[in-house]
């Protein structure tokens, strides 16, 4: 029954005095309760190197013009290019080993990903907090922009955005924060309408702390499990989005492929049994985004505020 | 069926909970006994094992709960080892539960009717114009105004203290032998309460229903009880009568919780407080869960005092009770 | 001499305004209306300084609205309070600022009313610290201090809320509230949800303190026995009105006004054993749409006409004491 639950969990926390435990170490260890979300926290980690030390452990550069010669030009995976490179997983249309491509293609995919994510988490927080604290009209105007954007599908106004900025790394991160930056600002002001009603926010106001006080210090930090979890998952939609919109060929120039583009190049051959061109950045794209997915349950499950204690 | 012998006799009741940081002995050794028609008072402080005691009473508690020993008679059936078709048929016919909070009663998505006339079907074979009658008796006999109309109503289109009256109109309805009430009067308004226990007091007087009543409020139980048995960490330390244990508490809690309640006597002036807190039940000290608080403890009460009934009809596990009569 | 605390026609409304929608459908012809809930309605009371005044109604009698504007967490909708005979609305910054922190609460819920995201030096540390009460290098001696004052180890000021126990977690609230050097403490039904022996122990505490540190309270809660331990005069409130106010002793011996009596009857005392039950008939009406006249008139067992229509104003009776009832205009 629940009550008896909710009642034992009270019971053991009563316990002033023994086993310190920290928020940290305690979320440390529900999170690596799970063999799922302990194996996917290693590959996110292992794909998040890759991506960051991706100049020095690929077998080439892919993109320097004076290597790269159309006479390796899809190649099987295994096969040898002409100066004696094994390419693990074969060439594409252009003559770049296609592993060196992935490993590049990833550090763009994750870094505008989550650069994206970063700033549209920033920009979102403050609205939401602003919309939630301070209600009233700001709160119902905000809201009313916020509901206008959501209903706008995510493509379709990174897609507008690119039409009229052109491509870019940097204007690729625009579109992408534009389109998600009102997931946020719903997600942070749901918790925080909840955070402002309880008491020890009146406590705060009662003992006059200011407003930016209260906001940062006091609520923001209890709104950051529910904002952690859409942050984890929504990254992996950035990076799933980025990927379309460079299959479309709008974004990212060619000279900086990411795993979308990549996979669009070899789209070409997907039936003439050069699959590999396409395969290898699918799969890649894949673990990426569904490590992260399962990382972000995991942490959805144990930043669960009626299991807290 | 009734007149032989108590309607419930608990007989050395032990519900453990295996969890991962240990074993939590939220019931451990709890024997009472309750009589037709009369009344019993659950009393103790939070974590004391009250309302654990009334959900293995019924075969409520989850995995990782179970019943590790004792009895339960009801009526002279055993239902630990009842089976679990046998104690359904009993739920809501000859046993029924009234929680603290109505909504575990309530199913907000139901009608008020919906949910009593299925009650009534359940166990009896009438018709269901005859159980939508049943239904609508009952409203009235709580107390609830206009019961016609209130029978098609909603759950949240009632205030709290309704919700609690058609909670307690559901545990009467079949006219069960026995009533556990855990609590249900804790989130009520004072006057509100007031009509609760009155309803309660005159349905199970009509009804020869008997009634345990969990509680951590003496004085409701004051005004309610026959018997009075008090827990700590999930013991029981004293049983007697009402007035018995109420004007003659002979275990150091008792007397420590009746000295916590302001009254009449320490107008103004400092309460006796009870020193420290109950202990946690993943951590009992070994022998006597209270001697750390206890004024009276030395190392005799290091070893587990057993319950022991000095005089018929009273009950006392401590190896230094209070003389009966000293202040 | 000046009261510490006097309020003069508080009032509270909230208002649940109508939206787009809503005001587009009320010209379509349906039924909408603004909810209006009259929380507090003109309430004069007044708190000498050293006193303890027991602030008692059930639910929607807003209480605890009054103890929230008094503390200066809500703003009144209507009325006056004054400290120390100025009226706060009038002060400038700096003074508003001092008589803010002059006035503390200590809450009801121990879980909810500390941040769960702060260390308890942070928590009973970080106003003292902001206001300049006291220096941050400071800042541990202090803690430890007002810490030990309230009972608790200092030793445990690195831990977060979750590690102690309901009765820690309210001393831990009564320390943060000690910190900024109060005179006045709103106490909202501080010990309502504390079992039994810890509430014994928080009550000696509230009362060890107005003794140390020549505090004045206004205790709110529904638990009339712990009100008359504590309190030297009683205030009633019904719906949003002062019913009654007079000294304890007063209050409990003779009851003036039909709801006090009521409650005073309706109260489980343990040494009625075994009693009829003769309740109240009725139920609390709604703050959303109060009877009309006198808000206890549908409940009360001697109304007139005269008290359905007509509000009592709340007049004294005898030397101290206050009512608002129209029978006492008979006499």
């Amino acid at each position: 029954m629940a009550t008896v639950q909710q009642q034992l969990a009270d019971i053991s926390v009563a316990e002033a005095g023994s086993r310190v435990q920290t928020p940290f170490e305690r979320f440390r260890a529900d999170f690596f309760a799970s063999r799922v979300a302990t194996g996917s926290l290693y590959v996110l980690v292992a794909i998040i190197l890759i991506a960051v030390f991706a100049p020095v452990i690929s077998p080439t550069n892919p993109y320097d013009l004076a290597t790269v010669t159309v006479l390796d030009a899809r190649l099987p995976p295994g096969a040898k290019s002409g100066d004696g490179v094994i390419f693990w997983l074969g060439s594409d249309g252009a003559g770049r080993d296609l592993l060196s491509s992935i490993f590049y293609g990833l550090r763009i995919s994750l870094g505008v990903g989550i650069a994206s994510g970063l700033v549209a988490v920033c920009i979102g927080c403050v609205v939401g907090l602003t919309a939630a604290y301070f209600g009233g009209r700001t709160d119902s105007v905000i809201m009313r922009i916020v509901d206008i954007q959501l209903s706008f599908p995510a493509i379709l106004v990174a897609l507008v955005l690119l039409a009229i900025l052109g491509k870019g790394v940097d204007k690729i991160i625009i579109a992408l924060v534009v389109a998600q930056w009102a997931y946020y600002a719903r997600t942070v002001r749901a918790s925080a309408l909840v955070e402002r009603n309880k008491e020890y926010v009146e406590a705060a106001k009662c003992l006059a702390l200011g407003h930016r006080r209260i906001l940062f210090r006091h609520i923001l930090p209890n709104c950051l499990a529910p904002l952690i979890v859409v942050a984890t998952l929504q990254t992996a939609h950035a990076i799933s989005l980025e990927a379309t919109l460079s299959f479309l060929g709008v974004g990212l120039p060619i000279t900086e492929p990411s795993l979308g583009l990549l996979i669009a190049n070899g789209f070409e051959y997907m039936l003439s049994e050069k699959y590999w061109i396409s395969f290898f950045p699918g799969v890649a794209l894949l673990v990426a985004i569904v490590s992260i997915n399962l990382v972000g349950d995991q942490l959805r499950d144990i930043l669960n505020p009626r299991l807290q204690r | 069926m009734a007149g032989t012998g108590p309607t419930l006799r608990v007989e050395g009741l032990r519900t453990h909970f295996f969890t991962n940081d240990g074993v939590v002995k939220a019931v451990d050794d709890v024997s009472f006994a309750v009589d037709r028609g009369h009344t019993l008072g659950l009393v103790g402080e939070s974590g004391c094992g009250k309302t654990v005691t009334g959900f293995s009473i019924l075969g409520l508690v989850d995995p990782p709960g179970r019943v590790t020993a004792g009895r339960i008679l009801f009526n002279g059936e055993d239902l630990l080892t009842a089976g679990e078709e046998r104690l359904r048929s009993l739920r809501g016919d000859r046993i029924a539960m009234i929680f603290q909070d109505p909504m575990m009663t309530l199913n907000p998505v139901l009608r008020i009717e919906t949910q009593m006339v299925e009650t009534v079907l359940a166990h009896q074979d009438v018709d269901r114009a005859t159980a939508r009658r049943m239904a609508r008796d009952a409203m009235g006999k709580v107390g609830i105004p206009s019961p016609d109309e209130r029978l098609s109503a909603y759950p949240h289109q009632f205030s709290g203290g309704m919700r609690q009256r058609v909670a307690i109109a559901i545990a009467f309805i079949n006219q069960p032998d026995l009533i556990i009430a855990d609590e249900p009067t804790t989130a009520l308004d004072v006057t509100i309460q007031g009509q609760i226990l009155f309803e309660a007091q005159k349905l199970c007087r009509e009804v020869g229903t008997a009634l345990i009543w969990i509680t951590h409020d003496l004085a409701v139980v004051a005004g309610l009880a026959d018997r009075i048995c008090v827990m700590y960490a999930g013991r029981v330390v004293e049983e007697g009568s009402l007035d018995d244990v109420l004007d003659w508490p002979i275990h150091p809690y008792t007397r420590g919780l009746l000295n916590s309640v302001p009254s009449q006597k320490k107008n103004g002036e400092r309460l006796e407080q009870i020193p420290g807190m109950t202990p946690s039940p993943l951590n009992l000290p070994p022998g006597c869960a209270f001697k750390t608080r206890c004024p009276r403890a030395d190392h005799v009460c290091d070893a587990e005092p057993e319950l022991r009934e000095p005089v018929p009809g009273r009950r006392i596990r401590c190896f230094h009770p209070h003389a009966r009569g000293s202040p | 001499m000046t009261p510490m605390i006097e309020t003069l026609g508080l009032s509270k409304r909230f208002v649940k305004r109508l939206d787009l929608a809503a005001k587009i459908a009320g010209r379509l012809g349906a039924d909408v209306r603004e909810e209006v809930v009259h929380a507090v309605d003109r309430v004069d009371i007044t708190v000498g300084e050293g006193e303890v005044v027991g602030l008692v109604g059930e639910s929607g009698c807003g209480k605890s609205t009054l103890g929230r504007m008094i503390a200066g967490i809500l703003p009144p909708s209507e009325g006056r309070i004054l400290f120390r005979g100025v009226d706060v609305a009038t002060m400038d910054e700096r003074e508003g600022k001092k008589a803010a922190l002059q006035v503390q609460m200590i809450f009801q819920d121990p879980f909810a009313s500390l941040n769960p995201r702060m260390r308890v030096e942070d928590i009973v540390g970080e106003a003292p610290i902001i206001h300049g009460i006291v220096a941050p290098r400071d800042k541990a001696h202090y803690v430890a201090e007002v810490m030990r004052r309230v009972g608790l180890d200092p030793d445990y000021r690195r831990r977060y809320p979750h590690q102690f126990s309901g009765g820690q977690r309210q001393r831990i609230g009564i320390a943060r509230a000690l910190a900024v050097k109060p005179e006045f403490l709103v106490c909202d039904e501080a010990i309502a949800a504390l079992d039994v022996s810890i509430q014994a122990q928080i009550l000696n505490l509230f009362m060890d303190l107005k003794e140390a540190l020549n505090l004045t309270y206004l205790f709110i809660s529904h638990d009339l026995g712990v009100v008359k331990h504590i309190s030297d005069r009683v205030v009633i409130m019904y719906l949003g009105r002062v019913v009654e106010v007079a000294d304890k002793e007063a209050l409990f011996a003779q009851p003036n006004h039909p709801y006090t009596r009521a409650l005073l009857n309706e109260v489980p005392r343990l040494d009625l054993r075994r009693r009829a039950y003769q309740p109240v008939a009725g139920e609390i009406p709604s703050p959303l749409d109060p009877p009309t006249g006198c808000h206890f008139h549908p409940r009360c067992p001697h109304a007139t006409q005269r008290c359905r229509d007509e509000a009592p104003v709340l007049k004294e009776i005898a030397p101290g004491r206050l009512a608002a009832c129209h029978l006492n205009d008979g006499t």
